[in-house]
Parts: C-alpha cells; sequence; structure tokens
C-alpha cells in the first residue's frame, strides 16, 4: 500500500481546513467571551466537553473535578455558565448548582447526568437545562442557544477588522 | 394579559387548574380541554401563550402534543402537570417552562407562575433608531445600544430572514441552510429557540420588527429602520446619483466576518448587478464623452473590484486624455502596492504596456 494515498492527503487537507477555521475563529473572536465551567469528575469526558464547547462558541472553558475546586474559582471569579454533573466525588451536584447560584445569582446552570431521575429535581431548582448522557453534538447546541442572554451592550459602533485600509485614490473614505 | 389552554382527561384536575390559573391575575384561561385533538383543532383561534398539559392521555400522550404545539406555535410556554416523573428529561428537550408533580403543591403553582411572569419580555420601548448593518461585520444597533449576539444561531437566523427580508421562507430550506450537518428533527428544537429569542431580542422595538410565522414560512418584516442591505438594494434598483458610497458597502462583502456559507450567493449577486450598473454607466458616459463622469464611475467600480484589469486601463487612458500625468501615476502606484499586498504580484503586462505608452506620450 502506497502511504501517499488519495485518502491521506484528503485528510490533511480536512485537518488544515479544521486548523484554520480555529483560527479564524480565535482571531476574530477574541474580544467577546462567556465564561464556562464544566464540573465534571471523569476526565475523559470532561475534556471531551471543554473540547466541544470550545468549538461551539467563542467562550472561555474551565473544566473542574470537584465541587470544592469549582465553588473557590467562583467566589474570585464571575462566570456565566456552568455545566454540572448531578453525580460528583465530593458533593452533590444538585446542591452545587444551588450553591452557586446564591454565589452568583445570575448563573446559567445546566446539569449533566446519566440518570434521567435527577430531571425532575433539576426542574424544582430552576435549572436552565438538564442533558441526560451520553448525549448527541445537536443536544449541546440546543442547550447553547437556549442559555445564551442577549442584552444589549452599551456604546457605540464596533471596530471593523480586516478591511484594506486607503481605497482608490481621489475617493475619500 | 396571557392566554393559555389547559388539557387534562380529569375533569376535576382541569377544574382545579382552571381556578388557579384564573386566580393569578396575569393569565386567562383560553379554554380548558378535555381531550388533545379538540384543542389542536381550535389553536388558530385561541392562539395561546401558555399550555398546561398533562402527560398520560388517552389518544394522544402530553409529549406528542407539546411537540406539535411547538410546531405551530412556536413560542409558546409548556407547564406539564402530571402524576409522572420519568418525562422530565423529555419535558427539558422541549423546552417546557416548567414540570410539576400531581398532586398539585398551590406553593409550588406559585412558584411556577412567578417563573412565567418573569418570562414575559419587558413592555419598557427602547427609543431611537434600529440600525443595521451587513456589511462586513452584522451588527444591530437598538438606541445606540449593540445586540450582544455572541456568535448564536439566533443571529444566523436573523440575518438569513434579513436577506429574505419580507418574503416568507419555508422551515425546511432554514434547517438545511443554517443546519446543514444536523438531522432535521434535531434541529427543529433550536430553530424554535432561535425564534423565541429573536422575538425577545426585539420586543422593545414593538411592532417595527416582525416575526411571523404561518403556515411553515418565517417572515421577517422591519420598518422604520437604517439598513444598509435595503440601501444598497435600493440604489440598485433604481441608481440616481453616485454609487461611491454602495460601492464602499459591497467592497466590504455581505456578511463576510460571519462566515455564513448561504451569504455568499447573495454577496455574489450585489456585486453582480452593481458592476452591472457602473458599467452601463461607463458605457452611457464614454458615449457622452464626459470624461470626468467615466472616471468617478471607474473608481467606484474599483472600490469593490480593484484588480479590474480593464477598469484600470481605462482609468489610466482618462488621466491621459484629462492630460493629468500626476493623477495616472498615483493611480499606478496604488494599484502596484494593492497588487503587492494582496498578492505579492505586479500589475497585469497589459496594464504597464498602457501605462508605459501613455507616460510616453504626455512627456
Amino acid at each position: 500500500m502506497k502511504p501517499h494515498g488519495a485518502s491521506f492527503f484528503v485528510r490533511i487537507l480536512l485537518e488544515t481546513a479544521v486548523k484554520l477555521k480555529s483560527w479564524i475563529s480565535k482571531v476574530y473572536l477574541r474580544r467577546m467571551h462567556m465564561k464556562v465551567a464544566v464540573v465534571e469528575a471523569a476526565e475523559t469526558v470532561r475534556h471531551e466537553i471543554v473540547t466541544l464547547l470550545n468549538s461551539c462558541i467563542p467562550a472561555a472553558v474551565w473544566g473542574y473535578a470537584t465541587g470544592e475546586e469549582f465553588l473557590l474559582e467562583l467566589s474570585r471569579i464571575h462566570m456565566d455558565m456552568a455545566i454540572i454533573n448531578t453525580v460528583l466525588p465530593d458533593i452533590n451536584g444538585l446542591s452545587l448548582g444551588k450553591k452557586a447560584r446564591a454565589l452568583r445569582p445570575g448563573i446559567k446552570i445546566v446539569y449533566m447526568s446519566s440518570q434521567g431521575r435527577h430531571a425532575l429535581a433539576a426542574f424544582e431548582q430552576e435549572a436552565d437545562d438538564f442533558l441526560l448522557m451520553p448525549f448527541e453534538h445537536s443536544r449541546l447546541a440546543l442547550m447553547l442557544e437556549r442559555v445564551r442572554d442577549f442584552n444589549l451592550r452599551g456604546g457605540e459602533g464596533s471596530t471593523q477588522v480586516g478591511i484594506r485600509k486607503g481605497g482608490v485614490p481621489g475617493i475619500e473614505s | 394579559m396571557l392566554k393559555a389552554v389547559i388539557v387534562d382527561d380529569e375533569e376535576w384536575i382541569l377544574k382545579e387548574i382552571t381556578d388557579l390559573v384564573q386566580e393569578s391575575g396575569f393569565i386567562r384561561v383560553a379554554k380548558a380541554y378535555s381531550s388533545p385533538g379538540a384543542m389542536l383543532e381550535e389553536l388558530e383561534q385561541t392562539k395561546p401563550d401558555a399550555a398546561f398539559i398533562d402527560i398520560e392521555m388517552p389518544g394522544m400522550d402530553g409529549i406528542t402534543l407539546a411537540e406539535k404545539l411547538l410546531e405551530r406555535q412556536p413560542f409558546i410556554r409548556i407547564v406539564f402537570i402530571t402524576a409522572y416523573n420519568q418525562y422530565a428529561v423529555k419535558a427539558f428537550e422541549l423546552n417546557a417552562l416548567d414540570y410539576i408533580l400531581k398532586p398539585v403543591n398551590h406553593q409550588r403553582f406559585q412558584k411556577m407562575l412567578a417563573r412565567i411572569a418573569a418570562s414575559i419580555p419587558r413592555e419598557g420601548r427602547v427609543e431611537g433608531d434600529l440600525v443595521i448593518s451587513c456589511f462586513g461585520q452584522l451588527e444591530v444597533l437598538m438606541g445606540g445600544k449593540r445586540v450582544k449576539w455572541e456568535r448564536s444561531k439566533a443571529e444566523e437566523l436573523f440575518a438569513y430572514l434579513l436577506m429574505h427580508h419580507g418574503y416568507g421562507v419555508h422551515k425546511e430550506v432554514i434547517l438545511e441552510e443554517l443546519w446543514p450537518d444536523y438531522d432535521p428533527r434535531r434541529a427543529i428544537p433550536i430553530l424554535q429557540t432561535s425564534v423565541c429569542k429573536l422575538r425577545n431580542i426585539f420586543a422593545p422595538m414593538g411592532d417595527m420588527v416582525e416575526l411571523d410565522y404561518s403556515s411553515n414560512r418565517y417572515s421577517l418584516t422591519i420598518s422604520n429602520c437604517h439598513c444598509d442591505l435595503f440601501e444598497v438594494e435600493a440604489a440598485l434598483e433604481s441608481a440616481p446619483g453616485s454609487l461611491e458610497q454602495i460601492a464602499r458597502l459591497v467592497g466590504k462583502g455581505f456578511l463576510s466576518q460571519q462566515g455564513y456559507l448561504w451569504a455568499m450567493a447573495k454577496e455574489e449577486e450585489l456585486r453582480n448587478r452593481l458592476e452591472q450598473v457602473l458599467r452601463a454607466r461607463v458605457q452611457q458616459a464614454s458615449s457622452g464623452g464626459n470624461n470626468a463622469s467615466v472616471l468617478r464611475e471607474l473608481k467606484a467600480l474599483l472600490t469593490f473590484q480593484p484588480y479590474d484589469e480593464d477598469a484600470n486601463n481605462q482609468v489610466l487612458t482618462c488621466y491621459a486624455r484629462a492630460g493629468d500625468r500626476s493623477g495616472m501615476a498615483e493611480h499606478y502606484k496604488w494599484l502596484e502596492e494593492v497588487l503587492a499586498q494582496d498578492y505579492d504580484m505586479d500589475p497585469p503586462p497589459s496594464t504597464q504596456r498602457v501605462f508605459n505608452k501613455l507616460s510616453e506620450e504626455l512627456q
């Protein structure tokens, strides 16, 4: 088998495209960022969700393995959203959500769980969403669309990026 | 005052919920039904803002009913009132506002009513203009404040419907254009959510912004706004005066910073139309022998197509005809710079020849 088959080039091409896309979004979207926490004990799952979120939204996403770590951080910085597994090693995820709300009243709380029966408790707590694990990409996209806030931002206009300076001579810009 | 419908197959529960809702003071019960079918049939008349639905019912279950309801009334708030707890995950998926267990606890019911009250867009109207820019980066200013879209699908949906301003676009078409990678069944709830978000965002503008849904088509109608896309389209329809400003807008690219694939066809269309209009004008001006206006139209053309070989050659010729040596040299220098900057290239041979020949002639 030839190492440089057509599929090899296709793969390289795809990889480059993906890299380019993430690079472009990083450059253009540096200015706006939402802060999101993922609280999940299983490292692979946590990592997967953080990566997925990073590819979907212009956000700064952090992962936490325990409720304690997350609460400590939350007491120091403002966060817009927390995605919390209802089952955590050190604390019940549902009561962690409650504590987070007490600390930062505006924070969006989304629970994820492999236990569907926790959804009822999520409703009682007025959680913003509940994801039954494992969930599809489209379900995550739905959640993100739902919890996003569209507050009006003050200040006029913005700076246009990527537009060449200096027009055709004789025409003032 | 919100309008609500209630569906439950048990008469006495229906009565109890009706009373509780009526007592709220801000929700009126349009009608209480003991069968889901009748409720769907009368949806056009009742047009409810909220629905209180039982789940296990004979004929049609409450989850299916909610799906059908959302399909036809995407803006409705759904509250499930049921004796079973196993549908809560599904209820979250349907974006139900709440899920209450039977027997109904009155305190819990009040808490739910407060959530409905909080979901009503605030009345306070935004004073001032609606300004929409679509060239380059999408930007929406309401009374001087910028809408913070955060790259949401609501933003893309807004831009898409704005592009089809005034026309109803079929749901299936929207799903295909905006969520090409998703199974349409999975994308529908995202579309519905985005629609609701848009309605809430523009609620303060009153009826200036209307987002309608009828016979499976969504349409956006905006009156009284400053929108650069409308300006460009109006100028292309009947273009009096100078098109420089329009050419500059088109040069930025339609929604070019957003990276929407569907916007490319529109950009192409705008460019082609503008090019046609400008070329016709160049033609007209040169047959009239008006050197200055030929030059003006050519420059407008170059603001969005800077490398057009033919136009650049003509510009040089126009300067030469007017005996403006420095103007010609300046233009050539500009072309060299632009090409070097964007493509690391020299001007095309024909332009070089024209420039050299004209420079000699002028000496």
